[in-house]
């Protein structure tokens, strides 16, 4: 069995379609968070959201379709740059909390199944290979691409793509607020003045390959999972599932925390994941990390769509040399040894990337790229 | 892949009762999965229960029933991945959420976490402990098939040294028909682990109703999923037409979990009848 390469890559995101516009937002620090306008009548705790503009909306026609209209602009997109591979031996790995939950909030036929989401994608990009839906919380997208690994390396598939989507509906909105996890105004991750997360909508897609001639010069060398088995919706504070996670994707990488050149974290903004990755690094690191960022501030919480649109940031900071920073954050009172980025830094050449993820029901959830 | 994988246990729930490796075929209490108190049908405590959405009962009830705490030693819990499939998870929570954002209504912040099916998994985790991989699947097609072969994969794959599959779907009687599906309660569970089944081989179709549940070959179980497959009937229709009043026709999805169940009550006995 080959390496795992990245062949393609697709996102749409309140940036604007595709990729680069999202890769371009994060390298010079634009946010998308903005005043709630299609949810400003929902009754919630935050005024900020990372909403698509309304004319996208429009041209849909219905929020409820967005997740499908936005994973298959996100899979046409990485389609496209993988060269348009043969769909009959292609997989498919749809990531997504809630997908398209029509029927549940109004008319419609979508009943909140990612499953159902998953394969209205395949039909719509003409996917004949294996397919799977995963909703595991924020970890999802991680998760999916754990999943979309194992195919290759089991010969279920030589390609699989993965597609993470969701957006904002005033039930998602809603039963975040209620829980109390939303900052009143926009997230502030890993910063002292931290009070809640803001919520995001895109779509993100990475195609995996064998064919090393497909490669956009990077691979997913590592995955590891893990539970905290310790409570539903908060994390341990302790940090240690997501080390757990962490080392078991090192180990099946081959490598150690010494080979980590970068880490995009979870980065949510709740006081208590934020505290959770800061242990849990310097725990694996046992001292001072590598350089590390998250991108929430600019994106929000875009639930199953983060952890691809996230690894889309970590493989092109691999790519470019250098990860980019949180400009705006204040002081921080996460564990010391957690090396916060706050501007564009050049990572070490050679060195892997770790994105990390979290969820409700405890699950955690780490890949490992590396160039 | 050569890591053998075998079911050491297995458990199940449906409207009819709970049976399974450690539990003998006991009915439900009229009202159901919802009506049901832990005492009723284990000898041991669970301060969570009652809280629990319909879909996680019936996981913690079905994963119980099929001994995974005895057969899954505290020592091996760190590498114990759970598995969940399903068509929908749980549409009574979801429905139950959403009913409480009408105007005038109190939000439901106990509901939203289990408007996730992996919300389920996560109360087996705290429950006994488990820290292994976690991963929930939904399938509009071969929820069971997809389910075992993705365990199995973790532990040939040595991301887990055992594993609880789940498989099942809640969705009520009073909510079923004005989502367009049919009512169902069920839960199927099974206790994989690495290693060769104990005893008896090579796999037997005889032997191995005679020894079920107690170990099982997972050899002839839930086949890998290859090439193309059938499109449901639904993805011809518009996308987000209304489908309110229409009730989709039985399908064969979860058509392996109803059919291990009844084999279970072939082997262990109905409700009410000899164990």
């Amino acid at each position: 069995m080959g390496a795992i390469h990245v062949g393609g890559r697709g996102a749409f995101t309140p940036f604007g379609a595709g990729a680069a516009a999202f890769l371009g937002a994060v390298r010079d620090g634009r946010s998308a968070l903005r005043p709630l306008e299609r949810l400003a009548g929902v009754d919630c705790l935050t005024s900020v959201a990372a909403e698509l503009p309304a004319d996208v909306v429009a041209e849909v026609g219905d929020w409820r379709s967005l997740p499908f209209h936005l994973a298959r602009a996100a899979a046409g997109e990485a389609l496209a740059e993988a060269g348009e591979p043969a769909r009959a031996e292609l997989g498919l790995v749809v990531s997504t909390t809630k997908g398209d939950l029509s029927g549940i909030c109004g008319p419609g036929a979508g009943l909140g199944s990612p499953g159902r989401l998953a394969e209205r994608l395949a039909a719509a990009v003409s996917i004949e290979g294996p397919r799977a839906a995963v909703s595991c919380a924020c970890a999802s997208g991680l998760a999916a691409v754990a999943l979309g690994c194992r195919w290759i390396l089991l010969g279920r598939a030589s390609r699989v793509l993965v597609v993470g989507t969701d957006s904002l509906s005033p039930f998602v909105v809603q039963g975040f607020s209620s829980l109390l996890a939303l900052d009143p105004g926009a997230c502030r991750p890993f910063d002292a003045r931290r009070k809640g997360l803001s919520l995001g909508e895109a779509a993100g897609a990475l195609l995996l390959t064998t064919d090393e001639r497909e490669s956009l010069g990077v691979r997913v060398v590592g995955w590891g999972e893990s539970n905290d088995a310790n409570h539903i919706t908060g994390p341990s504070r302790d940090g240690e599932g997501l080390r757990l996670a962490s080392a078991r994707a090192l180990e099946r990488a081959g490598l150690g925390p010494e080979d980590v050149a970068y880490i995009h974290l979870h980065g949510t903004g709740t006081v208590y994941n934020d505290a959770m990755e800061g242990n849990a690094m310097a725990r694996l690191f046992g001292g001072p990390t590598p350089p590390a960022s998250g991108t929430k501030q600019l994106t929000g919480h875009t639930l199953g769509a983060a952890g691809v649109l996230e690894s889309l940031v970590a493989i092109e900071a691999l790519r470019r040399g250098e990860a980019p920073g949180d400009g705006e954050l204040g002081e921080s009172d996460v564990h010391e040894g957690l090396r916060l980025l706050r501007e564009t830094t050049p990572i070490a050449r050679g060195g892997c990337a770790l994105k990390l993820a979290a969820g409700f029901g405890g699950i955690n959830a780490v890949l490992a790229f590396a160039r | 892949m050569s890591v053998p994988v075998h079911i050491a246990g297995i458990g199940a729930v449906d409207a009819e009762g709970a049976i399974g490796s450690a539990l003998a075929a006991t009915p439900l209490p009229e009202g159901g999965i919802a009506r049901l108190r832990w005492k009723q049908l284990f000898d041991s405590e669970n301060a969570t229960f009652r809280r629990l959405d319909p879909l996680s009962r019936c996981v913690s009830v079905a994963v119980e029933a099929a001994g995974a705490a005895d057969r899954i030693p505290p020592e091996r819990r760190s590498g114990t991945a759970l598995v969940m499939a399903s068509r929908f998870g749980c549409l009574h929570s979801d429905l139950r959420f959403e009913e409480s954002l009408a105007p005038g209504r109190q939000v439901a912040p106990a509901v939203f976490p289990y408007t996730l099916p992996s919300t389920c998994l996560g109360e087996l985790a705290v429950r006994h402990g488990f820290k292994g991989p976690v991963l929930c699947l939904s399938s509009e097609l071969e929820p069971d098939r997809e389910g075992l072969c993705e365990a199995r994969a973790l532990i040939e794959l040595g991301e887990a040294t055992s594993a609880i599959v789940c498989l099942g779907d809640y969705v009520g009687e009073e909510e079923a028909g004005g989502l367009g599906v049919e009512p169902v309660c069920e839960v199927l569970a099974l206790v994989l682990l690495a290693g060769e089944r104990p005893g008896d081989s090579p796999h037997d179709r005889e032997a191995l109703l005679e020894s079920w549940p107690r170990s099982l070959d997972i050899a002839e179980e839930a086949p890998p999923a290859v090439g193309p497959r059938v499109r449901p009937e639904w993805s011809e229709s518009p996308p987000g037409a209304a489908r309110r009043g229409r009730t989709e026709k039985s399908t064969r999805v979860g058509q392996y979990r109803r059919e291990v169940i009844e084999r279970l009550r072939r082997v262990l006995g109905a409700p009410g009848g000899p164990p």
